[in-house]
């Protein structure tokens, strides 16, 4: 075939027997594809050396191919060929800090133990040496695993450093180890429901942990948070203070910032170390400030009475008769310890008078008092904030003329104490609702709803700081820092039925009214009476002590300059003081 | 076969041969530098771990109620309080309207200060 090609047409001559010898003019140029032995013998090595040269051009090609490729195609080639410069994090998970750069929540790289029972020989021995270095587990625990059947067997997670060099020196093949991460909290308690935890595969399954889930998994920067770390100690510290001084079941305080509605502060007692996974009973793992539902009482006498300034159905001057109680068709609005005369706005609210309340609300009318709510994100569940446990409001499913009437004094209607903190702030900030937020965010202060006129809000700081001067929040009114607030006692509903002596007491306060730039919101669940109360339980005398002490102790930390009154000054005798010095 | 052929049949088999040579060397340059930088990687990573734990440990030291305790019992600090911070107009010099007068008062009192002190010393000599 190839013979054909190279050959002559003359046919040469051999001499008997001088065809089998190879003679110098063997070359491919004289053969012939006759059937005579040295043809095929020729066409054959041409065969090969064609196909030598087939395979060998080939191999040629495809390494000049690789070697030196001018059009590399970039999206073919896989990630993993190309090498980096920099090393990727052997961290995964991201770090969660606070507004400072303190450190939250942290991953420490660990090593998890794991067997392949197939390989290993001597099982008991193995075993015994295992149950040596870790003292924790039983050996017959660890002999039934090392004897399963497959070829995984996880021996223990998160070994110390120690642990693991003992069991490498100890040379068991089939013992090997897998690179992990543990989640860790430094601050133990001091975050407990706010970040959350992690289970043993580093998911999130509470807090921001779970909220924040694929972020913190995506990407390794640091989660910046509004929290202050030392803000958030103190807060804890006074407030576990005054639940243990007024033997409360449990407590909750916000701190947020009033113009941004940003969380400087959120605590929620009791609480658990989310290092320890140990099972600690539900009141602890459960928030307080972002599930728990209660009916604020008092408080919502705030949001009555910027709904009757803000439509202008009242105004600051106007009276209202507050001598007898008001008869609806199913119930009787009565006051706490009333004062039986017809009072001002700022009385009414001094006094925290139900029957002033439930008139104002009265005049406005049903309509636009649920409309009002509305706008302060009363109504419906805060979807955006980055903590996974929360709470939709429990509303009335009539709302007829009682309804009106109760909502107006802060009965009938169950809301979150983030929901409350978050709406003040839109009272008193001048009139602009911000969704709540944990994340530290590089405007100043970001978009918000003007849901009230800045009159209003103004007038309506005025009427709180009022309340903290001569009212029922006396005890919180701390010397230059100028607080104002409302106080709020709710009866607990126990089978239907409100009782007397289980109250929640709530504090809602904001300082320096001036220039308002923190809202405090705390509340406590069934403080008991003592001695030094006089046998009440009202907000007045457990909550807003312990709200004036937090305020007291926060606000230097918080950069407040404390704003005295000259003339108040000298009273309290500082002036005196310095100069004894 | 002519001598130009030849030429340049040798001159192909030298190059192919000099790339050949060229792309082995290199080839074995870069592995080598592969698997420093894979080795300088590994070191980086185990730095980074290091850092994490011990940035960990930091914050643990630091945890506000570790140092509240040590505060409380090692110095005798206390938080501060408002009343601490007060004006420089409440500070006890007679008031002057402007700002060379309030100087000079303020040097009076540092003056009378340390007259006073100095009183101090000479009576405590004398004694």
């Amino acid at each position: 075939m190839f013979g054909s090609f190279f050959s002559k047409k003359n046919e040469p001559f051999y001499l008997p027997g001088e065809e089998i010898k190879l003679d110098k003019s063997f070359s491919f140029l004289n053969y012939s594809c006759e059937k005579d032995p040295l043809s095929t013998c020729k066409n054959r090595v041409a065969f090969a050396i064609c196909m030598f040269f087939l395979v060998f051009s080939i191999l040629t090609i495809r390494l000049f191919n690789i070697c030196i490729s001018f059009d590399r195609p970039e999206t073919t080639i896989a990630e993993a060929d190309r090498f980096y410069a920099l090393p990727e994090n052997p961290i995964k998970r991201a770090d969660i800090i606070d507004r400072n750069g303190t450190i939250i929540a942290t991953s420490l790289p660990t090593v998890h133990l794991f067997a392949n029972p197939k390989k290993i020989d001597n099982p008991q021995k193995a075993a015994v040496e295992l149950s040596r270095i870790l003292p924790d587990i039983r050996y017959e625990d660890i002999l039934a695993k090392l004897q399963k059947k497959g070829s995984f067997v996880y021996i223990k997670r998160n070994l110390t450093p120690s642990q693991q060099y003992q069991i490498n020196a100890l040379g068991i093949p089939g013992l090997e180890f897998e690179d992990s991460e543990k989640r860790i909290y430094p601050h133990k308690n001091l975050f407990a429901h706010l970040i959350g935890a992690t289970n043993i595969d580093n998911v999130g399954i509470s807090g921001i942990e779970k909220q924040l889930d694929e972020r913190l998994r995506n990407s390794d920067i640091p989660l910046q948070l509004s929290i202050d770390a030392g803000i958030q100690d103190t807060i804890r510290q006074e407030l576990q203070a005054g639940i243990d001084k007024f033997h409360a079941l449990g407590g909750t305080a916000i701190l947020m910032d009033t113009n941004t509605s940003e969380i400087i502060a959120m605590v929620s007692l009791p609480d658990f170390d989310p290092n320890r996974k140990i099972k600690v009973s539900d009141r602890a793992t459960f928030n307080f400030a972002t599930k728990g539902l209660y009916e604020p009482g008092s408080v919502l006498k705030v949001f009555n009475a910027a709904l009757g300034l803000e439509k202008g159905h009242v105004k600051l001057t106007d009276r209202f008769d507050a001598t007898k109680p008001i008869k609806l068709r199913y119930n009787v609005i009565k006051d706490y310890r009333g004062e039986n005369r017809w009072l001002d706005l700022q009385e009414i609210l001094i006094y925290s008078s139900n029957i002033g309340s439930a008139q104002i609300a009265l005049k406005v009318g049903k309509e636009k008092q649920q409309n009002f709510l509305k706008s302060l994100g009363l109504f419906s569940s805060l979807k955006n904030f980055e903590v996974a446990e929360k709470a939709s409001p429990i509303l009335p499913r009539v709302w007829g003329e009682a309804t009106t009437a109760t909502v107006a004094y802060g009965y009938g209607i169950s809301v979150t104490p983030l929901h409350l903190a978050t709406a003040f702030s839109a009272v008193v900030n001048g009139g602009v609702y911000h969704q709540p937020s944990v994340l530290l965010s590089e405007k100043t202060t970001s978009e918000g709803i003007q849901v009230l006129s800045k009159k209003t809000s103004e007038n309506m700081r005025q009427l709180l700081r009022g309340v903290v001067v001569e009212g029922s929040a006396k005890r919180a009114n701390i010397l230059g820092y100028e607080v104002a607030g409302k106080t709020g006692t709710a009866n607990k509903l126990v089978n239907g039925k409100y009782i007397d002596k289980k109250v929640m007491t709530s504090f809602l306060g904001t300082f320096p009214v001036s220039n308002p730039r923190y809202t405090l919101m705390l509340m406590m669940d069934e403080p008991k009476p003592l001695k030094e109360t006089w046998g009440f339980v009202t907000s007045g005398w457990n909550t807003v002590p312990t709200a004036g002490n937090i305020i007291k102790a926060i606000a230097p930390q918080l950069n407040i300059q404390a704003n005295y009154d000259l003339e108040e000054m000298r009273n309290n005798r500082i002036i005196e003081a310095a100069y004894e010095r | 076969m002519s001598s130009t052929k030849t030429a340049t049949l040798s001159l192909w088999i030298s190059l192919t041969c000099l790339v050949g040579c060229g792309m082995f060397v290199m080839k074995n340059k870069v592995q080598s530098l592969e698997a420093e930088l894979a080795q300088i990687n590994k070191n980086i990573q185990d730095d980074v771990k290091t850092i994490h734990v011990l940035n960990a440990e930091w914050s643990h030291l630091n945890s506000p109620a570790r140092l509240r305790k040590l505060a409380s019992k090692h110095i005798s600090l206390k938080p501060l309080q408002a009343e601490q911070i007060i004006n420089y107009s409440a500070l006890p010099f007679e008031y002057e309207q402007n700002e060379s007068q309030r100087r000079l008062a303020a040097q009076r009192n540092i003056n009378s200060h340390a007259e006073q002190n100095r009183l101090k010393k000479v009576v405590r000599a004398q004694h």
